[in-house]
């Protein structure tokens, strides 16, 4: 993957806390989703349009892992996010 | 069903910014250094809605000193616009919601209240003519709904917690929020601690307001609302003055007017700087222990429906109970036999944990 090819939607309403967790609501549901800090950096890396790659690179260097883990972290919870209808592919 | 007047959302109707007004029908409140207009189709209607309002720190304000409102409630008489449904419908207490354009719809107790867009600063309800709607408590639960929106709308967010002081350091950021569904606990507690000498804005209801200065909590209603258990518990029948008729909807409980039992004690506003999230146990012995803040968030959102159901207002609402997270140490408190047996060993318990 060059990019993550994903954005996330406008309904989605995010907040971000002091230890680096945060928060997701998505308001046509009314759902909310507590997010750890590696989903929360992967979530404002797509709120940036980072690539996939920048995200990995980041997750190697805030949580001290290899490429190989880093890649499988990233692939996990974009899916998830994908899964639970809070990204869209972007155009 | 009275003929419909006129059909479609926002663009039917003749809305548009508030123009200052002294006409009769029209009351203006200063609300937590805002100030919120009520007009009235006629003056009684105008009167019920100022009778309601009369139980909460609604402060009736000069027109002509009072600025710009921030918001404008309107009450109709005649039968609301037709506004058609979107796909959004959610159930609410007495009723149900859903959008129509950029308007918030709820239908209550027969009623209708359209919460317009925020640049149009205003919420209208049209008053229902069936007689259940006409009651006084649906009349009053349709107003409560109103006022609600408008005051989210203005920036303050009503929230279902209590707010207590320590005695020895009643200053801004020793607040205390005690936060949890009915049935916590929360009201023996703050009866408890209030009857300690703790200085209290509520037992119950309040406002959040986003400032520079941090997350503060206003005083929202005029009273406390005990169970003659409660009042019992706590030691508060023998302030007979202080206890005032039932709560209507809610038979089983009274008025109890602490600034009158406590006079010194009210705090009009603080910025809280602890949330204890309280729950009744069996165990012998109470601990309060730390919640991170994403936890303590994850409970306040849950506190708050409408910073989920108000998309309009879902992002600021979000942001101010974050910040609200971020501002303050969590606790959760398990309230065991021990505090109950002996009330007054609950300050010195949270004193000490707080610490």
């Amino acid at each position: 993957m060059s990019n993550s090819g994903l954005v996330p939607l406008g309904h989605i309403v995010a907040t971000q806390l002091d230890e680096g967790d945060g928060v997701l609501v998505d308001l046509n549901t009314k759902q909310y989703y507590q997010l750890n800090e590696t989903a929360m950096l992967i979530w404002c890396a797509l709120e940036n349009g980072q690539p996939f790659e920048q995200i990995v690179a980041e997750i190697m260097n805030a949580y001290t892992v290899d490429h190989e883990h880093a890649v499988a972290s990233a692939e996990r919870l974009l899916k998830e996010f994908q899964e639970r209808k809070l990204v869209r592919p972007s155009e | 069903m009275s003929e419909v007047s006129s059909v479609g959302g926002s663009a039917a109707r003749d809305r548009g910014r508030w123009e200052q007004s002294t006409s009769k029908l029209v009351k203006y409140y200063s609300v937590a250094d805002r100030i919120i207009c009520i007009k009235g189709a006629d003056e009684p209607v105008l009167n019920l809605a100022h009778a309601f309002l009369s139980g909460y720190y609604f402060t009736p304000a000069n027109p002509s000193a009072a600025g710009a409102p921030a918001h404008l409630i309107e009450l109709h008489k005649h039968a609301p616009p037709v506004f058609p449904e979107a796909d959004s419908r959610f159930e609410i207490e007495d009723g149900h919601c859903f959008t129509s354009g950029d308007d918030l719809v709820l239908e209550v107790n027969d009623s209708t209240i359209v919460v317009a867009p925020p640049e149009l600063n205003r919420t209208d309800i049209w008053l229902s003519e069936s007689t259940p709607g006409k009651h006084s408590l649906a009349l009053n639960n349709v107003i409560l709904y109103a006022v609600q929106a408008a005051l989210r709308r203005a920036g303050l967010y009503q929230f279902h917690a209590a707010c207590v002081l320590p005695e020895d350091d009643a200053n801004d950021r020793s607040a205390i929020l005690l936060v949890g569904d009915s049935g916590c606990g929360k009201s023996t507690l703050t009866a408890t601690l209030v009857r300690t000498g703790w200085s209290f804005v509520t037992d119950d209801n309040l406002m959040l307001s986003d400032s520079a200065a941090g997350i503060e909590a206003w005083a929202l209603r005029r009273y406390f609302t005990f169970d003659e258990a409660t009042l019992d518990a706590c030691n508060l029948l023998s302030f007979k003055e202080s206890i005032g008729g039932r709560v209507p909807g809610k038979t089983e409980k009274f008025r109890f007017y602490a600034r009158d039992a406590f006079p010194g004690k009210f705090v009009a506003n603080c910025f809280p700087g602890a949330i204890i999230f309280p729950t009744v146990t069996s165990e012998t012995q109470s601990r309060i222990e730390p919640l991170k803040q994403g936890d303590a968030l994850a409970r306040l959102i849950r506190q708050c429906p409408w910073a989920t159901c108000d998309a309009a207002a879902a992002p600021l609402h979000l942001q101010a109970l974050t910040k609200l997270a971020r501002q303050t140490r969590s606790y959760t408190l398990f309230a065991g036999r021990d505090v109950f047996a002996d009330p007054t060993s609950l300050p010195e318990l949270i004193s000490e944990s707080l610490k």
